[in-house]
């Protein structure tokens, strides 16, 4: 995988979000009080009280058949404004997608990830217009051509309109969604099977194992049919006359393909763990060799030396075997042995790591504590010999700095990481980009250095430790070779889910982008025309989704170049980025207004939701299942967390503009 | 005001949609063939007697597709063209190959008639990508990839010598000198006669749809040596050349060398690999004629205006070529002599010449035996073979005095020195003084034999 999902916390983002959203409220209270004084006077400040609880009760006796009345208008106008016409757009699009997709060079393995990021990308974009301008132009359009008149001199509270309108928007988006995304799942699957003349499989048939190759190219069907190491080879023109011909065969064949279409189209699951590097000198360190690589996203350790690559993996249990798989990346500094993959071997090893923690409940170094006698630990707090007793700790407590392993929440404390035992498994070659699968068997034998005997552990009894945690060790065996590894580069391969759920869930992105899209655009159309309304929701999703990044970066100050109006001086009088402006009052200044202007991005930064969770594409095209962990959660975070806001600004919005006397 | 309904108002516009649509399809309609096409397409055809050439069709092969996306663009394509570049860029940066290479067609979809863009993005996919993979299997699909881009290039561009250069410089040179280059070649000719004695799983094409054969798409059947299929390529440019398409990659008498020079490395590749019979002398024997009575009586225009070529036995050939054009003697031999240096003519042609005498081939065979048995341990056998060896090739020196100061001889010489040196050093004789060609390694003694001993000591031990 070359992306490294963050884990979302909900707890932590909840309370940003109800601290973010109290002081919005905040800001707009005062606000609201400070105009209304403005205009009507002391009065002003009551009928803003007056109005505040009016939202809440609105909520409370929300009708939700009113709703739904209010939804399948909506649903009717979206219809026949002509909304489901985009469908004729996504069957031309995948009609002859094929024709800019397909390359008859290309590799099925690669091909996969272009039929799988296009269907995805063809969804989204082709949705995305048709809600974006419903949403957007619906509100509006109905109040110029007062046929809202008809709702609003209704009982119907004003909530129910906003949430009506999106839950209308929302059914005709979920429809078009299922209906594209069904679609472009068959047009998946078919276009892998059509792609897929070339496959060599092992598969189960009657109780045997047959070792099924089959090759289709312009010469015919080629079918060898391994059982007991002999082969029997079966040639046809064409598949229909194999099947007429060796029904047998191409049945065998079938069943291969099948289990060949399955390798592409899957969803692994990975257990992914914490990663951290061991150096040259032996010390631990946090990032390996870089080896001038420009995309930094992974560092490498050097071949037949020190250096090592070390995954803690958490929640381990037993079963029959351990799978791990990696994709760890080569880098030559010579040729080496020209027809072989670099070398790397994984060794288990069985940690045991701990923080001593004084009577008081301080934790203190591992390097301030000496053993004594009797098991106990003793060390010097405050000036006095105090005994300290070892804490266990969680690999996902630790993290190295300075070369120490430290406490995540305290720095300062070192932690003392023991290595009890070390297995060593056989090494293998890498395929680079490729699958490397690796299943090491529950019993592991292995020579013992120290012994020189041939001894035998259990993976999960021996190895795994008291916190249910199993380190990993990889080393390249290479001289003057090096591999390249990032956290997610080596994980515990879990039980694979069909390539459905994890397609579904990528689809459920894409619903959850758009029910976003839908909320603001509803929102945004309670109090602008629609052309505004429809630019506003615009520029947030392009700033959401393309800008994020460069928005995160300027407001970070991690841009060249200063803020607007230094860069703007520096393109006049053609100062480097790299020079330092000058010490100078008019220079010092601008620098303060830029920090004000920047305050300002940070806080457009923070309003604007960001788009790039709802991104599940990668990880489907990639062959992986979607994390509800680290996709789906805050996809779902991210939407809720926009609703409640935007139905009260929709609310206010709405009654403020007093419609029923239009 | 008109009288007519709303159904009647589209109707009639619709009809009149149909009318103009008919002169706009008469005259307008684009070229998709030799013969097909509107007024204008025609009017812009390359013919006989007018040069007009303006069509898309005369450039090459006209895609629907493309077509249709600049269409769709609406005069945008320069910016959607940026913005791909873009994202192929990032893409590369992080190693996503799959999209990475569909960005790629998706570029020259846009713009299949610029060159520039062809050519690069098959050097990419050959020279950059390739090595960014572990695996010589994926290492040699990459190479071919981008040889394969370049040759679909040429369907879109029939008229370019460049890019059928390229796709010859790919399948020549970087199949055939790529440090891989004993692997690539037993990958891209299997049949070579060569590999007769080499396993089925070690040649042959890796890709499994292939069946251990070749590529058929860049080695149709029958197939031929990787340096010879790129003579086909580099012949097509020539002949592009001749017809008086240009080419702005390097001067001519460089240029229309390659196919020629692709003979040769056909045949020194077959000495590489140790293959010297008679399908080898034979190669030298063809590689020889081609040079000398091909590359060597192609005229070459120079900047003064007259024209000069390489081979020109005798110095009645100089009188009478310098004569016929009204020019000095000394002129033509100095401008003769300094496109011969450019190319390196004459070494090429002695050794072509002195390659094509079984007695060359005995020299080169009995040297690398003698190699072979020194890996073997042999030492005492190997020890003979290369004093044979060196023997023989100082009779080929002696026969053509050039190639003394051509580096490939005088290395494979030193090297065969350096080796029977070991041999006495390992069986423990005292230094031979009177071994063959002692004068070429005293010569040399100061800057070959120092540099060429390092990489012998890395290779099999210090003296």
């Amino acid at each position: 995988m070359s992306f490294d999902p963050e884990p979302f916390s909900f707890f932590v983002n909840a309370g940003h979000w109800a601290a973010a959203f109290g002081s919005f409220l905040g800001m707009l209270f005062v606000l609201a009080c400070l105009l209304s004084l403005a205009s009507r006077g002391l009065s002003g400040p009551k009928l803003v009280f007056k109005w505040v609880p009016r939202f809440l009760i609105d909520v409370i006796r929300l009708s939700p058949r009113r709703a739904i009345a209010v939804m399948q208008l909506t649903f009717k106008e979206a219809v026949r404004r002509k909304a489901l016409w985009v469908f004729g757009i996504f069957a031309l699009l995948f009609m002859f997608g094929s024709w800019f997709l397909d390359n008859p060079n290309n590799r099925v393995d690669l091909q996969v990830k272009n039929y799988i990021s296009f269907v995805l990308t063809a969804i989204t974009w082709l949705v995305l217009p048709v809600v974006l301008l419903l949403s957007c132009w619906g509100l509006p359009e109905d109040i110029k051509n007062r046929s809202l008149h008809t709702v609003v001199t209704k009982p119907i509270r004003k909530t129910e309109i906003v949430i009506g309108r999106i839950m209308g928007f929302s059914a005709l988006m979920t429809i078009l969604i299922v209906i594209m995304g069904v679609v472009g799942f068959f047009w998946i699957d078919r276009e892998v099977t059509y792609n897929l003349k070339v496959f060599n499989e092992l598969v189960e048939d009657g109780g045997e194992e047959k070792l099924v190759e089959f090759v289709e190219d312009v010469n015919g069907v080629k079918v060898t049919v391994t059982v007991d190491e002999t082969p029997t080879e079966t040639v046809a023109p064409t598949l229909s006359a194999l099947r007429q011909g060796n029904p047998d065969v191409h049945r065998l064949a079938e069943l291969a393909r099948k289990q060949a279409i399955s390798r592409y189209l899957v969803a692994r699951v990975p257990l992914h763990g914490y990663i951290s590097f061991k150096g040259q000198d032996g010390n631990p360190t946090d990032r390996g060799v870089n080896t001038g690589d420009l995309w930094e996203f992974r560092t490498y350790i050097e071949g037949r030396s020190n250096w090592r690559a070390i995954w803690d993996f958490e929640n381990v249990t037993a079963s029959d075997q351990l799978t791990l798989e990696s994709s760890f990346e080569a880098f030559r500094t010579h040729k080496g042995t020209i027809n072989q993959s670099l070398l790397c071997q994984y060794v288990v090893v069985k940690v045991h790591r701990v923080a001593y923690q004084e009577p008081g409940g301080r934790y203190i170094s591992s390097s301030e504590v000496r053993p004594a006698a009797g098991g106990r630990f003793l060390a010097d707090v405050d000036g006095n010999e105090t005994e300290v007793k070892p804490v266990p700790v969680l690999a996902r407590d630790v993290s190295v700095r300075d070369n120490r392993i430290v406490l995540i929440a305290n720095p300062n404390v070192e932690v003392h990481v023991e290595e009890l035992e070390r297995v060593p498994v056989p090494a293998f070659e890498i395929s680079e980009f490729g699958e490397n699968v690796r299943q090491i068997d529950r019993t592991i034998s292995f020579f013992d250095d120290k012994t020189r005997k041939t001894v035998e552990r259990d993976l999960f009894t021996d190895l795994v430790n008291d916190q249910n945690e199993l380190r990993i060790e990889v080393a390249c065996l290479d001289q003057g070779q090096y591999l390249g590894m990032a956290r997610t580069d080596l994980f515990v391969k879990l039980q694979n889910q069909p390539f459905a759920k994890g397609y579904a869930k990528a689809i459920l992105g894409i619903w959850l982008m758009l029910a976003l899209v839908v909320v603001l655009g509803v929102t945004a159309s309670c109090f602008l025309k629609g052309p505004i309304a429809t630019l506003l929701t615009f520029v947030f999703l392009i700033v959401g989704q393309g800008f994020r990044e460069f928005l995160e970066r300027i407001v970070g100050g991690n841009v060249d170049g200063g803020g607007p109006l230094e860069s703007i001086i520096r393109i006049v009088r053609q100062i480097n980025l790299t020079d330092d402006l000058p010490d100078q009052p008019f220079y010092n200044v601008i620098a303060m207004i830029d920090d004000f202007l920047n305050q300002g991005l940070w806080i457009v930064k923070n309003v604007v939701p960001d788009f790039r969770h709802f991104q599940m594409a990668p990880y489907v095209a990639n062959g992986f299942d979607v994390p509800v962990a680290q996709a789906l959660a805050p996809s779902i975070a991210v939407t809720l967390a926009y609703l409640i806001p935007c139905l009260l600004v929709g609310y206010y919005s709405l009654s403020l503009r007093e419609l029923e006397h239009k | 005001m008109n009288q007519l309904t709303s159904r009647q108002r589209k109707l009639a516009y619709f009809l009149g949609i149909l009318l103009l649509l008919i002169p706009i399809i008469v005259l307008g309609s684009p070229a998709s063939g030799p013969d097909s096409g509107g007024t204008l397409a025609k009017l812009r055809r390359e013919t006989e007697e007018g040069e007009l050439g303006m069509s898309e069709y005369s450039l090459g092969r006209v895609d629907p597709t493309s077509a249709t996306m600049n269409l769709v663009l609406l005069g945008l394509r320069g910016v959607a063209v940026n913005l791909l570049w873009m994202e192929y860029s990032d893409l590369q940066k992080t190693k996503n190959w799959a999209q990475m290479r569909s960005t790629t067609d998706s570029i020259t979809m846009l713009q299949p008639h610029y060159l520039q863009v062809w050519r690069y993005h098959g050097w990419n996919l050959s020279y950059n990508v390739a090595v960014e993979w572990d695996d010589i299997r994926d290492r040699y699909y990459w190479i071919k990839e981008g040889a394969k881009f370049i040759r679909d290039g040429t369907e879109y561009n029939r008229y370019s010598p460049e890019l059928r250069y390229e796709v010859g410089r790919i399948i020549g040179q970087k199949i055939g000198i790529a440090d891989e280059w004993r692997v690539y070649r037993r990958y891209f000719n299997p049949h070579g006669i060569q590999y007769e004695n080499v396993s089925a799983d070690e040649k042959g094409d890796p890709d499994p749809s292939y069946r251990g054969g070749a590529d058929p798409i860049l080695n149709p059947e029958p197939s031929v040596d990787n340096y010879l299929a790129a003579r086909k390529w580099y012949q097509q440019a020539n002949d592009l050349e001749a017809q008086g398409y240009e080419q702005h990659l390097m001067m001519a008498h460089i240029f229309r060398q390659y196919p020629y020079r692709s003979q040769l490395d056909y045949a020194g590749a077959l000495n590489r690999e140790g293959f010297f019979g008679d399908v080898a002398i034979e190669a030298w024997r063809n590689a020889r004629d081609d040079w000398i009575e091909g590359y060597g009586t192609e005229r070459f225009a120079t900047v003064e205006g007259y024209t000069v070529q390489l081979e020109l036995p005798g110095e009645a050939d100089y009188v009478a070529l310098a004569r016929s054009q009204g020019v000095e003697v000394a002129e033509v031999r100095a401008s003769v002599r300094n496109y011969q240096n450019v190319v390196n003519y004459r070494y090429w042609r002695t050794r072509a010449l002195s390659e094509s005498k079984p007695a060359t081939a005995a020299a080169h065979r009995a040297l690398f035996e003698g190699e072979e048995l020194f890996k073997k341990n042999d030492l005492t056998k190997a020890r003979s073979q290369l004093v044979r060896g060196l023997e023989k090739l100082d009779e080929v020196l002696i026969e053509y005095d050039e190639l003394v100061s051509e580096d490939l001889t005088v290395e494979e010489a030193l090297w065969a020195l350096m080796l029977v040196k070991k041999i006495d050093e390992l069986l423990e004789r005292p230094a031979a003084t009177d071994l063959p060609l002692t004068g070429l390694w005293n010569k040399h003694l100061n800057d070959k034999v120092s540099t060429m001993q390092f990489d012998f000591n890395r290779r099999y031990g210090g003296l």
